[in-house]
């Protein structure tokens, strides 16, 4: 079983004339299994820090993350804001330029490719597809590899609303599937309610505001009454929070 | 004589896009609608009125100074047909070959460090000034002065010529590669290995290409001025032979040879550059 074990993080960055600013401050969060966690958070938060500390990418200022699955190191997938693709290789051969363990990798990459409805597109330049089809090969990408943990840093943020629609949809089509430990960052209420298992809000400053878990049968829709009705009770608790600070 | 590079630093032409939007500019469809005459044709014309006033003012002047370009094209045919071409076209080319390989060893690890670090890019930048601004005589001057008469020296020279060209453009291509790639390659923990070859390398390859087309020209160049003085082989030394017998048809005619050797080469590598570059063509 897969997990996330975030103790005490600390995160400050210094600007050029020395002044340190602290991102996050003592974050200490616990993801295990087959959980779908949202970030969540207004600007300036902390949210993509957080996932790029969890994923290595950044360095973190105290406190310590663990991700583990079992009694090894866990195998991480990420899905970015955009896309990230090679431009001069194509679909599959991006998928294959992440892959550690190459055997089987052209099943899982079609199957993938498959799931999120673009197994057609294998030999095109990510350039030859639209930004929804390109975030969508983003998804496979990650997904193909195997992960453990799956990061997502707001993946649908740079798209129309129907394009995020649907592919919310792929999302939770995969994941039921699947069934990682997901941590998924969002400025999107809907998205967080539709998608998640728990929901964490960070508030300014880089703290945790508060917990959310969500009980809802899946799979989801964003016209779901129920869907609707805690949207609307979470995006209460955020203006109760933002009239806090 | 071959004039050093005016500028601070060897030009560096954005990658890619300067052949590409050459192309463009030249299809661009006029807003009418209607269709010119083909490129080709505009040059055939423009060269044929070039050989016409050649051999209007040979016509005229009547002397052995200026041959006619009949003369010219004759003596053209007899070094093809002796063989006399490809022997020194291949020496001149072999002496090229090699000074260039020895420009590519030193350049690209040259051009990636300075790519990647501004220390590197300072420690090197004044050296790489002064290499590309040296005149070409005083390079073909020196080649004979150490190396004396032989290959050593328009090899040197060359690779000399060559290296600041191909370091400048692969430091801009290291500069240019998409942090959000390399970001990606950290989450998905990629080897520096890979992501040399898939990320840095295809990267790069286009400033590469910029950088080798215009290193080719002007080693080319000066090789054949450091042949005229300090060689035994080669088309510059053809020429400097053709000079001291007073044979300006000779002299005509090899430089007539140089230049088109250097089209067609200049073509080749365009042409592999086409095909490394398809990923681009496929997305128009």
């Amino acid at each position: 079983m897969a997990s996330i074990e975030i103790d005490g993080l600390v995160k400050d960055y210094q600007n050029r004339q020395g002044k340190q600013t602290r991102v996050l401050d003592g974050i200490d969060l616990s993801i295990s299994g087959e959980t779908f966690v949202s970030i969540v958070g207004p600007s300036g938060s902390g949210k993509t820090t957080l996932l790029n500390i969890v994923s290595g990418i950044e360095s973190l200022s105290n406190g310590s993350v663990r991700l583990r699955a079992g009694d090894r190191d866990a195998k991480v997938g990420y899905v970015f804001q955009d896309p990230r693709l090679l431009p001069w290789r194509t679909v599959t051969q991006n998928l294959r330029f992440v892959q550690h363990d190459r055997s089987g990798w052209e099943q899982r990459a079609q199957h993938y490719l498959d799931l999120v409805g673009l197994g057609h597109l294998g030999d095109r330049y990510p350039a030859q597809l639209s930004g929804g089809q390109q975030q969508r090969i983003g998804i496979a990408r990650a997904f193909s590899v195997e992960p453990d943990i799956l990061l997502m840093d707001e993946p649908f943020s740079h798209l129309d609303a129907m394009t995020s629609r649907s592919l919310r949809e792929h999302l939770e089509r995969i994941w039921l599937e699947s069934r990682r430990t997901v941590m998924f960052v969002t400025h999107d209420v809907t998205e967080a309610v539709q998608l998640s298992d728990r929901i964490v809000v960070l508030a300014p400053g880089g703290r945790i505001h508060e917990t959310i878990e969500v009980d809802l049968p899946r799979p989801r829709r964003a016209s779901d009454p129920a869907v609707a009705m805690l949207q609307a009770e979470v995006l209460a608790r955020f203006e109760v929070m933002e009239a806090a600070a | 004589m071959t004039s050093p590079t005016a500028t601070t630093e060897p030009p560096v032409t954005p990658p890619g896009q300067s052949s590409l939007n050459a192309r463009l500019r030249g299809r661009r469809p006029r807003p009418d609608g209607a269709r010119g005459p083909s490129r080709w044709l505009v040059s055939l014309v423009s060269l044929l009125a070039a050989l016409a006033t050649w051999a209007v003012v040979a016509w005229i002047i009547d002397d052995n100074i200026l041959p006619t370009p009949f003369e010219v094209f004759g003596r053209v045919a007899d070094f093809i047909v002796s063989g006399a071409a490809f022997s020194n076209f291949a020496a001149s080319i072999v002496k090229i070959g090699i000074g260039f390989a020895l420009a590519l060893a030193a350049g690209l690890p040259i051009g990636f460090v300075m790519g990647r670090s501004r220390f590197m890019s300072t420690y090197f930048s004044m050296p790489l000034f002064v290499l590309g601004n040296v005149p070409g005589l005083a390079y073909a001057v020196f080649g004979l002065a150490i190396f004396g008469v032989g290959a050593t020296g328009p090899i040197v020279v060359s690779a000399l010529v060559a290296v600041p060209f191909i370091a400048i453009n692969v430091a801009e291509g290291v500069r240019s590669v998409d942090g959000g790639l390399l970001r990606m390659c950290r989450a998905f923990d990629r080897r520096p290995v890979d992501v040399m070859r898939h990320v840095y390398l295809p990267a790069i390859t286009a400033f590469v290409f910029v950088g080798v087309r215009y290193a080719f020209a002007m080693a080319w160049k000066v090789e054949a001025l450091t042949e005229v003085f300090g060689a035994d082989n080669g088309v510059g030394f053809m020429i400097r032979r053709a000079y001291q017998e007073f044979k300006v048809a000779d002299m005509l005619a090899w430089t007539m040879l140089f230049v088109i050797a250097m089209v067609l080469i200049e073509r080749g590598l365009a042409r592999i550059e086409t095909r490394v570059f398809a990923w681009r063509k496929e997305l128009a």
